[in-house]
């Protein structure tokens, strides 16, 4: 590796690194499957790798990324038409197009940091097994004597605390 | 609609929960209402950054493990009273860290974190010699390293080695007395006195320290423990993990898979990003019909694609295979259940015109779910020992699961066909010198988790190997591909 790949090399990686969650959140938005994002997070990643010497570094990179990761969503999703799962063409770019429009994902992810201390430690418990890989909600729902259907809403509640807080955190930085 | 309603929606569908019917409902109303898309898109970047911090724990699990298996005994007492939640635990002053990190930033941060809990003067390793531009990392600020410092827990080295020469290079000596040396661009953080985490480039380990048997390097895919000398090991910016066993035995373990792969010297696996976690493994033959190699399996007529299973047809679907003096043989060589019949058999082969690439196209008939994928090559000139140039395997191994192969024409992901591994045996052998590239080779492609995937198709992408000024002769004597699958019985799983 010649010092000039190596550098491109070294600030790919420092960009990378620095929008990799907000590259996955903008994914996650856009699929129905949980289990897809981490596909075409891979996919993006290597596009991103393989294009990144033609990138402007005075640009955005999460604008540049942000744009990659809708075409690549949109190809996976064009072979999973027949999936009855998938929204409308129209629907996903108007959501990416708002998405790419909203810079307060950095704060609120870091709201949440906040939000996860103030949980209940029991709700905490459960909302970080439930979101380990490969993670069954009925095998753990029934580790935890009951059905997966409660589980599913015990969940639900938990994150609705949680955007809760985040949007309270959020407002009193000024972003929401 | 109520507010209630469309969020019980938008989370029946981040939870795989939702009906036809729902997802429609949930569609229109977000066509309509861009408070509930904002809502929307809150509820499902929150479940994407739940699901990091979920990785990031499992992760921890992950390294836990090998700390119980290896070394960790040495170092600490407390290996085993962390639980996976703990290792993350909210409420610390740790986790503002996360956040903003990476997949890797967050294992790495939280294998550091949750194993080295104690002790926050623990020295791991010292800097035997430092690079230029190498610095130390901890808490996001950083500091120039040099030859003496200590490396403690919680601090990453950080090596800036421009032309990757042994002299400008970073070394360090752990306490068990393991040495390892970070090669070009790399960063590696010391989890113990005998352990370390590779973020990203490369590092070579030498364990001959009696103490430093069971040297373990983790990346992000993989687990590498040294039971005895040296290896090198390399992770590029898309994840891909490589490890290249130089002397002695090294054991690799990869994330997700239950199987232990013994390497030993001179042999190398590498792992391919992304969830199937596939996994490439190159040996040299033994030069004989036999085509006996170290671990992986002859030619064999007993595999799914063989023509006397009668399930599959291979053809060439894009280029030419080389005509008139020296032709390749037919396509069909590569279903016979056989390899070469001799060093220099192009009549056995099937392989593409002079300096062009190609690809060969493999209809299994059905989607099979397929467990290895093996190819076999052989070139030996006879009269010049250094020209084995032909028995190079370069090539793109795509899948796909449709009625229809996707045309060959345009970008082949983009098309729809899965990519499942980039091979490249001279990369791979590391060949810099013409005699060092093995003249039979066989190139066997595997998953961690036991499925390749389920696929219809399959497709070669084929390059020739370009060695100036040899613009001639130069594409691979391939002598057979081996499908191994099965038929799946219950479609819909």
């Amino acid at each position: 590796m010649n010092p000039a790949h190596q550098q491109i090399h070294r600030d790919f990686l420092r960009f990378f690194m620095t929008h990799e969650a907000a590259v996955q959140g903008f994914i996650r938005t856009l699929v129905s499957r949980r289990e897809d994002v981490a596909e075409i997070l891979q996919e993006v990643a290597v596009v991103l790798w393989e294009k990144f010497a033609e990138f402007d570094q005075s640009r955005d990179f999460r604008q540049w990324a942000f744009g990659i990761a809708r075409y690549n969503v949109l190809a996976h999703l064009r072979d999973r038409s027949r999936d009855r799962h998938v929204f409308d063409e129209s629907l996903i770019t108007l959501i990416a197009d708002e998405a790419t429009a909203d810079t307060s994902g950095e704060l609120r992810r870091q709201a949440l940091e906040v939000c996860l201390e103030k949980l209940p430690p029991a709700q905490r418990e459960i909302v970080l097994a439930a979101y380990q890989p490969k993670t069954r909600i009925d095998m753990l729902a029934r580790q935890r004597g009951q059905t997966a259907m409660s589980l599913y809403k015990l969940l639900h509640r938990i994150r609705l605390a949680l955007l809760e807080c985040i949007d309270r955190n959020c407002v009193v930085e000024g972003v929401s | 609609m109520p507010p209630s309603e469309l969020l019980k929606l938008i989370q029946r569908y981040a939870d795989g929960l939702a009906t036809k019917v729902e997802t429609s409902q949930l569609e229109q109303q977000l066509q309509e209402d861009a408070t509930a898309r904002r809502l929307f898109r809150s509820y499902l970047e929150l479940d994407s950054a739940l699901e990091r911090i979920g990785s990031a724990a499992a992760a921890s699990v992950f390294s836990s493990e090998a700390f119980n298996e290896t070394t960790f005994d040495r170092e600490s007492t407390h290996k085993n009273t962390l639980s996976p939640h703990a290792m993350i635990r909210p409420g610390t002053s740790r986790m503002r860290f996360w956040m903003p990190l990476t997949v890797t930033g967050v294992i790495l941060l939280m294998v550091g974190l949750a194993l080295l809990d104690h002790g926050s003067s623990q020295a791991w390793a010292t800097i035997i010699d430092a690079g230029p531009g190498a610095t130390i990392v901890r808490d996001g600020l950083s500091r120039a390293a040099r030859s003496g410092d200590v490396l403690r827990k919680g601090e990453l080295l950080q090596a800036n080695d421009m032309d990757e020469s042994p002299s400008a290079s970073t070394r360090i000596r752990f306490t068990s007395g393991a040495d390892v040396t970070l090669l070009g661009v790399s960063a590696l953080k010391p989890l113990t006195g005998n352990s370390a985490y590779l973020a990203f480039g490369q590092v070579s380990a030498l364990a001959q320290a009696p103490q430093s048997k069971g040297f373990t390097l983790f990346t992000k895919t993989s687990q590498i423990v040294d039971v005895g000398t040296s290896f090198v090991a390399a992770v590029t910016p898309d994840g891909q993990s490589r490890v290249d066993v130089s002397d002695g035995t090294v054991q690799v373990r990869l994330k997700g898979g239950l199987a232990t792969h013994q390497l030993n010297s001179g042999e190398a696996l590498c792992v391919e990003p992304g969830t199937r976690q596939i996994i490439t493994r190159i040996e040299s033959g033994d030069q004989t019909t036999d085509f006996r190699f170290p671990t992986i399996e002859p030619p064999s007529n007993a595999d799914y694609a063989d023509a006397a299973q009668g399930h599959a047809t291979i053809q060439v679907l894009r280029g030419e295979l080389l005509q008139g003096k020296g032709a390749s043989g037919p396509v069909s060589v590569l279903l016979d259940g056989r390899g070469q019949t001799h060093e220099d058999a192009p009549e056995d082969s099937s392989f593409f015109q002079n300096d062009a690439t190609g690809s060969f196209l493999l209809d299994l008939g059905q989607v099979v779910s397929i467990s290895k994928i093996n190819s076999y090559s052989w070139h030996q000139n006879t009269t010049h020992d250094w020209q084995r140039h032909r028995a190079v395997q370069k090539f793109t191994l795509y899948g796909f699961a449709g009625e229809r192969p996707p045309a060959a024409e345009m970008d082949h992901e983009q098309a729809g066909w899965v990519r499942i591994a980039r091979i490249d045996s001279d990369d791979y052998f590391r060949v810099r010198e013409l005699l060092e590239r093995p003249a039979q080779q066989a190139c066997s492609i595997t998953s961690a988790g036991g499925e390749i995937g389920r696929f219809r198709y399959l497709l070669w992408e084929v390059e020739p190997t370009l060695i100036m000024p040899l613009r001639h002769l130069n594409n691979t004597f391939y002598g057979e591909f081996d499908v191994f699958a099965e038929i799946i019985s219950d479609p819909s799983h």
